[in-house]
């Protein structure tokens, strides 16, 4: 058929429409997110999700609609995370990971946000990386997408961030400004640099005294995502 | 009221389908996400009781599946799990996003503990 | 009070032991149930307690072998090496998981297989050790939507004996035992395909397999995936 097309895609969303069909919303590499009717698989029996797996990459055949919502053809599991239903507190973390993701791209999200969603599958899959470790990075990610990384080098005035002095962070500047009673030393410092320059968390969680630096850095990620994406 | 208890293990789903009865209400049982979803779909429940350790798909899953059908928004779920609630870290998002109106841990709770939850759960009947 | 990330320092020992009190917890749990409504009601209390009994018993078999799984590795029991024949244990353990599978509903199926050579094991902890495991069978058998059968069946491979336990709702792979290894005693539900609870079960078994140098793994036979542990056959009787 020739107005079929084919896409790699994460499930963002499903509500139901209707006496039988269901909309899924799905984030994809190419198409940003895609609204797809899936037509008559309310309640079917045989998958919970009508159809397409959470926790997944799925490749899908659709047909473009008029309007906003397309129509879902066909859909085959190409990956799924099945490690994260395993654990609650990771199935729980894996929604607020997708659902945040959600609110915070808009329907034409780049490439970018679904290699992120992925990476985020993968890191909730091992059951060697912490959750606070992938909350961290995740919200650091949105942050470095946005276009919102921090200062990480330099105090406002320019003056470089040095290995033994100890710093507050300014949200007015996004930068560290060098304060004696400062919650901020080197380490944690240097522990940011590396989750803002990219790095994977499977890399990230072998980096020494990661959980301690995690749990110093955990508030000011979170609060920073607050700020500046909201 | 009718009551969807959702719960593996078929000997404790006897005894709360059994205490349950017993205080007058109707008990459909499913030991798996899948399964309460079409029982849900069979007889539209008044309270749903659900253990968060399930097979293949968790009682988190089905939640967010759950309240994904408009029908089934405002219906009422106790928790009744062996995860403990002060190891449920997203415990104020269950209730908050989720509608759980009361966690329960199993081991520390009785079946007339159970019954009267399930009772205060749909406010008509307080 | 410990957070959840705590469960990772454990030893392995300790996380053996977080998921077996975990999962006693259950049949505590049931007999708890089991009494409180009998106690309301004389007429049913006959077959509740044969249910509170059946419970009880096999919830003192895992704890006994997970002991018994801690004497021989810390060498405080010795063990007693002597020609056992598979079939005979298999129909000893139906035997003794009877009561429980009854209680579930679930249907225990043996076959003996062929004549098979003896292995050279302790019998005992041969014994528990498909106990434990049977009693996770049946448990992920009764969770099932589906009709429960177990089937204990023992067949020669070419690497030995094979002895194990079937089902038709198991959907274990070998990667998921492996994970369930590394998951034991940190994740809520490390055997997920198998049984929606700890399964300590499985690693107890696992744990006094090991003391006969073999292990748990994934088996195939007839179409139905399960457990085994391979043996050697006896030497012994060949001399004679």
């Amino acid at each position: 058929m020739n107005n079929q097309q084919v896409t790699t895609g994460i499930v963002l969303a499903r509500i139901d429409y209707g006496e039988a069909d269901r909309i899924i919303t799905l984030l994809t590499p190419g198409n940003g997110k895609l609204r797809l009717m899936a037509k008559g698989v309310r309640r079917v029996k045989s998958k919970l999700a009508g159809g397409i797996e959470l926790f997944s990459v799925t490749s899908i055949t659709f047909i473009r609609g008029r309007g906003d919502i397309g129509t879902l053809v066909s859909s085959r599991l190409i990956e799924y995370y099945s490690h994260i239903v395993q654990d609650i507190d990771r199935t729980m973390l894996g929604y607020e990971l997708i659902k945040q993701l959600n609110k915070t791209t808009e329907d034409e999200p780049e490439a970018d946000y679904f290699h992120l969603l992925k990476q985020a599958f993968e890191a909730l899959d091992d059951s060697a990386i912490s959750l606070d470790l992938v909350k961290v990075w995740f919200n650091a990610q949105l942050l470095r997408l946005s276009g919102h990384t921090p200062n990480l080098q330099t105090e406002p005035d320019g003056t470089k961030l040095a290995a033994d002095k100890a710093y507050e962070f300014s949200f007015d500047d996004s930068s560290f400004i060098a304060k004696p009673s400062g919650p901020y030393d080197a380490s944690a410092i240097k522990f940011l640099r590396l989750v803002f320059g990219g790095n994977q968390p499977a890399v990230l969680t072998k980096v020494a005294g990661m959980d301690g630096l995690v749990q110093k850095t955990k508030q000011l990620v979170l609060f920073m995502q607050q700020q500046y994406i909201h | 009221m009718h009551v969807l208890l959702i719960e593996p293990d078929k000997l404790l789903a006897a005894s709360y389908a059994a205490a349950l009865e017993r205080s007058g209400h109707t008990v459909a049982h499913a030991v798996s996400a899948q399964g309460a979803v079409h029982q849900a779909d069979t007889a539209m429940p008044d309270v749903v009781v659900l253990e968060l350790q399930l097979p293949n798909h968790n009682g988190v899953e089905f939640l967010y599946e759950f309240r994904s059908y408009n029908e089934w928004l405002d219906i009422p779920v106790v928790l009744h799990t062996f995860v403990p609630d002060r190891e449920l870290t997203h415990a104020a998002a269950l209730g908050r996003e989720l509608g759980v109106v009361r966690i329960l841990y199993k081991p520390e709770t009785n079946l007339a503990q159970l019954c009267a939850a399930v009772q205060a759960a749909v406010p008509a009947n307080l | 009070m410990q957070k959840i990330g705590d469960r990772a320092q454990l030893s392995s020992q300790e996380r053996l032991f977080l998921g077996l009190a975990e999962q006693l917890s259950r049949p505590f749990l049931q007999i708890a149930a089991t009494a409180e409504l009998a106690a309301a009601d004389a007429a049913a209390a006959t077959s509740q307690w044969q249910m509170v009994r059946a419970i009880a018993g096999s919830s003192l078999q895992l704890v006994e072998s997970y002991g018994l799984s801690l004497r021989v590795h810390g060498k405080i029991t010795p063990l007693e090496l002597e020609p056992v024949t598979v079939s005979s244990l298999l129909y000893d353990t139906t035997e003794a998981l009877q009561p429980f599978a009854r209680e579930y509903g679930v249907e225990l199926e043996l076959e003996p297989g062929p004549r098979l050579q003896p292995v050279l094991a302790d019998r005992a902890v041969l014994q528990s050790a498909m106990t434990s495991l049977g009693q996770v069978f049946v448990l992920a058998q009764a969770e099932a939507d589906e009709p429960s059968v177990v089937r204990l069946a023992a067949h020669r491979s070419r690497y030995g004996i094979v002895a194990g336990l079937y089902g038709n709702s198991t959907q274990l792979g070998a990667d998921s035992l492996r994970r369930a290894h590394a998951l034991q005693g940190t994740a809520r539900q490390p055997l997920q395909r198998l049984v929606s609870g700890p399964a300590a079960g499985v690693f107890v078994a696992d744990s006094l397999l090991q003391t006969l140098a073999a292990r748990l793994h994934i088996a195939r036979y007839r179409s139905l995936t399960g457990l085994a542990a391979t043996l050697q056959p006896s030497q012994q009787l060949q001399l004679i």
